[in-house]
Order: C-alpha cells, then sequence, then structure tokens
C-alpha cells in the first residue's frame, strides 16, 4: 500500500483556504481563461534572520518582485504567471520531508526541525534558466550537505534523489500532462555534498512564498534552474542514478546533469548568451559563463568528462 | 442590411478584437514583469492563432447559416490574424533577434519552431498588405489565388506552435493543427462539389 504522506495531506482549513482562493480567482477566471495575465493578492513573507555569507560575490540581486511573479513551478501551472496566481493552492505549513534510502538513520522531518540543523547564511547566487533568461537571487539556506551528514548515507549511496508533491491533490480534475508527475530531481552525492548546493528556506530576508517552492527547496547554482527542486516532500540517496522528470520527459533535451554551458545549445535555445531580467523593461543580453560562474569551484566534478555527451 | 451597416458591425468587430491586445500592452504597466517579451509573445501569438481559426470558420459557417453577409467579416478577422501575428514577430524582432541578422539566420537555422514561425510570417506579411481595398481592386482575380496562401500558413503556424512546447502537453497545438486540416478539407470537398455542379449544369 502507498503510504500518505503528512505532508500530502490537506488540512481542514487549507481546504477552506483553497476554496476562498478560488472564489477570489473567479473574478479573474475570465482574463485569466483568455491567457491574458492576471495580478493576484500577494500572500506576506514571514521574515527570516541570516548571516550574510563570507563569499558573496558583487552581485546586484533581481528585483523582488520579478522573483515572485515570474516563475515555472509546472505544478501551480506552465505560464510563468501561474505559480504566483496558484500558490493558495497549497499549504507549506505545516511540512514535514521524508529522509531514506542508503543511509544510517531515515526519518521524517518537520521543517521547523531542519532550520534548527545549521546556521542559516545568505547567499547571492546566479540564476540560469534553460530558458535563456538569468536573474540573482539572494538566498537562505545552509548546505544541504549538513541534512545529508545528519542522516549518515551508507558507503553503497551514491546519488541523491528528490521528489515534490503530486499536483493532482491542488486540481483533482484537471491536472496538466507536461511532466511525469510527482516531479523528480535528482544529483549526484558528490554535486549534492557540495559547499554551494543550498537546501533553501528563504530568499530576499524572507521565507520562501509558496511559489517559490516553499517551505524548502534545493539550490544549484551551477546546474540550470529545474535542477533545483521545490518544496520537496522527499529524498532519497540512491545507488543508481535517479530518473528525472524533465529527462524523462525529453531525454535528448534534458540530460541528468544539466550544466550550465553556453556550448552546447538546447534545440530551443541557443545557450550561449541570455537575457538578464534586472527589473528593466528591454532587458540586456549577456553572455553565458560556463557552469554559470561557478566553473572554479565545481568543474573538478566533471574532469575527464564529455559535457556533450553528459549534458 | 445596409452596406453600410456591414461596415459598422465590421468596425465594432475589429475594436472587440484589439481589446486583448490592448489588455496586454496596459498589463505591463499596471502589472509589471521581469520579462515583457515572454508575456507579449506569449498572449500575441495565442491569440494569432485564436483569430485565425476564427478566420478560417467564417466560410463553413456562412454555408451552414446561409448567413451570405457573414462572408464581410473573413477580412476583418484576418487583418486581426495578421495584427496579432505582426505584434508577435515584432516582439521577437524587438526583445530577442534586436533585429541582428546573425542571430536570425543563427536562430531559424538551429531552431525549429523559429524555421516554421519565420516560414509562416513571411507570406502572412504579403496577406496582411494586401488586404485592403486597393490592393483589392488591384490584384483583381489573382487577390483569391494569392489569400489561398491562409491554408499553408495556417498548417506552418500550428506546426510553429508544436515544436515550441515544452514537456508533454501538446493537446493545444495539436486541437490547432486537426482544426486547420479539417478546413482545408471542407474547402476541398466544398470545390470538388461546385466544380461538379458547374459541369453538370454546363452538359
Amino acid at each position: 500500500m502507498k503510504k500518505i504522506l503528512p505532508s500530502s495531506i490537506t488540512p481542514e482549513g487549507s481546504r477552506l483556504s483553497r476554496r476562498a482562493a478560488l472564489a477570489g480567482m473567479a473574478g479573474l477566471g475570465t482574463l485569466g481563461a483568455l491567457g491574458l495575465p492576471t495580478r493576484p493578492v500577494q500572500a506576506a513573507a514571514l521574515p527570516l534572520a541570516a548571516e550574510p555569507w563570507a563569499k558573496n560575490p558583487g552581485l546586484e540581486p533581481s528585483p523582488e518582485e520579478a522573483a515572485t511573479t515570474y516563475n515555472n513551478f509546472y505544478e501551480l501551472g506552465t505560464r510563468k504567471e501561474d505559480p504566483r496566481a496558484n500558490a493558495g493552492l497549497y499549504q507549506a505549513k505545516p511540512w514535514t520531508v521524508v529522509v531514506e534510502g542508503a543511509v544510517a538513520k531515515p526519518g521524517e522531518f518537520g521543517v521547523e526541525d531542519l532550520l534548527k540543523l545549521a546556521p542559516l547564511q545568505e547567499r547571492i547566487y546566479r540564476l540560469r534558466c534553460v530558458e535563456a533568461w538569468s536573474m540573482v537571487i539572494p538566498w537562505i539556506g545552509y548546505p544541504l550537505a549538513r541534512l545529508l551528514d545528519a542522516v549518515e548515507p551508507l558507503g553503497s549511496a551514491k546519488y541523491v534523489a528528490f521528489e515534490t508533491f503530486h499536483p493532482a491533490d491542488l486540481f483533482p480534475d484537471d491536472v496538466n500532462r507536461s511532466l511525469p508527475w510527482p516531479y523528480r530531481e535528482g544529483l549526484r552525492l558528490d554535486e549534492a555534498r557540495h559547499d554551494l548546493t543550498l537546501l533553501g528556506f528563504g530568499m530576499y530576508g524572507k521565507e520562501l512564498l509558496n511559489q517559490n517552492g516553499a517551505p524548502l527547496r534545493i539550490v544549484v547554482p551551477w546546474k540550470y534552474g529545474y535542477k533545483s527542486i521545490k518544496a520537496i516532500v522527499r529524498i532519497t540517496l540512491t545507488e543508481e542514478e535517479p530518473p528525472t522528470s524533465w529527462n524523462m520527459s525529453q531525454p535528448r533535451e534534458y540530460g541528468f546533469y544539466s550544466n550550465v554551458n553556453p556550448e552546447v545549445d538546447h534545440p530551443r535555445w541557443s545557450q550561449a548568451s541570455e537575457r538578464a531580467l534586472d527589473g528593466s523593461f528591454f532587458s540586456k543580453r549577456q553572455p553565458t559563463l560556463m557552469f554559470n560562474g561557478y566553473a572554479e569551484e565545481v568543474a573538478g566534478m566533471y574532469a575527464g568528462m564529455d559535457l556533450r555527451v553528459n549534458h | 442590411m445596409a452596406q453600410s451597416r456591414i461596415g459598422t458591425y465590421k468596425a465594432i468587430v475589429f475594436i472587440i478584437g484589439c481589446i486583448p491586445l490592448c489588455a496586454v500592452t496596459a498589463s505591463l504597466f499596471f502589472n509589471p514583469t521581469p520579462d515583457p517579451y515572454e508575456r507579449l509573445a506569449h498572449t500575441t501569438g495565442e491569440f494569432a492563432i485564436r483569430f485565425l481559426v476564427l478566420t478560417l470558420l467564417i466560410t463553413p459557417l456562412r454555408d451552414l447559416t446561409k448567413l451570405k453577409r457573414l462572408g464581410a467579416f473573413r477580412r476583418t478577422l484576418g487583418v486581426l490574424t495578421f495584427t496579432y501575428a505582426f505584434c508577435h514577430v515584432m516582439a521577437y524582432m524587438v526583445f530577442e533577434s534586436d533585429f541582428d541578422p546573425a542571430f536570425l539566420i543563427e536562430d531559424i537555422r538551429n531552431r525549429r519552431f523559429i524555421l516554421f514561425g519565420a516560414l509562416a510570417a513571411i507570406p502572412m506579411l504579403l496577406l496582411g498588405i494586401t488586404s485592403n481595398n486597393f490592393a483589392v481592386g488591384k490584384l483583381g482575380r489573382a487577390w483569391k489565388k494569392l489569400h489561398m496562401l491562409v491554408f499553408p500558413i495556417a498548417i506552418l503556424t500550428a506546426l510553429h506552435y508544436l515544436f515550441l512546447v515544452r514537456g508533454d502537453d501538446r493537446t493545444a497545438p495539436l486541437v490547432y493543427l486537426g482544426i486547420f486540416i479539417a478546413m482545408i478539407l471542407y474547402r476541398l470537398l466544398r470545390w470538388r462539389r461546385k466544380r461538379v455542379a458547374a459541369a453538370a449544369a454546363a452538359s
């Protein structure tokens, strides 16, 4: 029998708030149904304190409104405005994450306990989407390695698999069929343990909003954005390379590694350059950097690999 | 219906058809997005293909209802299709390609959806600039033949949409492709029936 996670059960309160959200959306429905953008009410995020990271680069973060209104989170809809519009459909509190597989200490962790596991840092990272746009985000979190240390991976563990909630819970009658659900992502264990790989809880000095993957997500700054899975419900350490949703959908277009690489084009986007979404009306095109500018830190992990084959 | 009344109705249809364009333009100010290109290109593309369907539906609808005057609205809807397609291409030119020929060539060569978009856009421009009374009068019988290009344009447009979809859900472009194929088949059957009828009348 399939085990039902506490995080997948909708509490009574949120069902009511969902109804309210749906009622609110009805007014915007006509515009939305025509595919015209609507402006729903933005939820307020609670402040989240963090120490600035010692290695923060001198990068100007993108406007906060850009990062909270322009999102790819296909569980909440496939258009950029959809995740914000549908953010109210799931409840990020309470939330638990199951960590299992090849670990000595598997368990189920509440987000409030995970927040206490290691000191929170504010890290300013470049974010590069496979769709050839980029932003700069001040994330709040700590290295995923802290959580992995706590569950003690076995010697046989080679990969880490992540899983998000199933969107059919939010859209019981009409779930979009864009990807194999639930959304799955994965990293090699050394990538997952790399100091740059964050377990993120917030951004811009606040807790994450749902459209950004509340209550917790991964941030892997040298890979295309879709690798940085949102709203995690399960982390599994595995011996085999885990299946990942975009790769399952279009294996030739989206590889397991998905490292930012200006030399390997996607069939729909040149990856040589990107539009920096910095809040200006005409975004400026800038060259894309190898490993999104993190080559010095991460290139060693891929020494000897053909990055065209292992794209 | 008097001729002038039809003119008024056509103007009303055109003005209503322009509302989404005004709404998406206004949304850039009252509901800003960090990526105006994405919103403009997506919305204008969506409405261009919708107006294309409506344009092609006029003839079968006229046959069905026997309302001859309905035909007068075909060109109005065609002009709306062109208006949205033009804005769609301009959004790409201004925000994405920056009118850079090298970028355009590279994009057309490497990206199938851009290639099909370009293949649809070029004849579409031809139809757009000949959609006025002056051109209709000047071209005479050739006008009708030229505007048959709308059918290959429709197929190319649906393929452009099909190739740009990310993920597994290709329902929308396939539905459009199906509608366009059905429209072409209907026209072919209609044309054959007319020829048979004409031949029977002649003998």
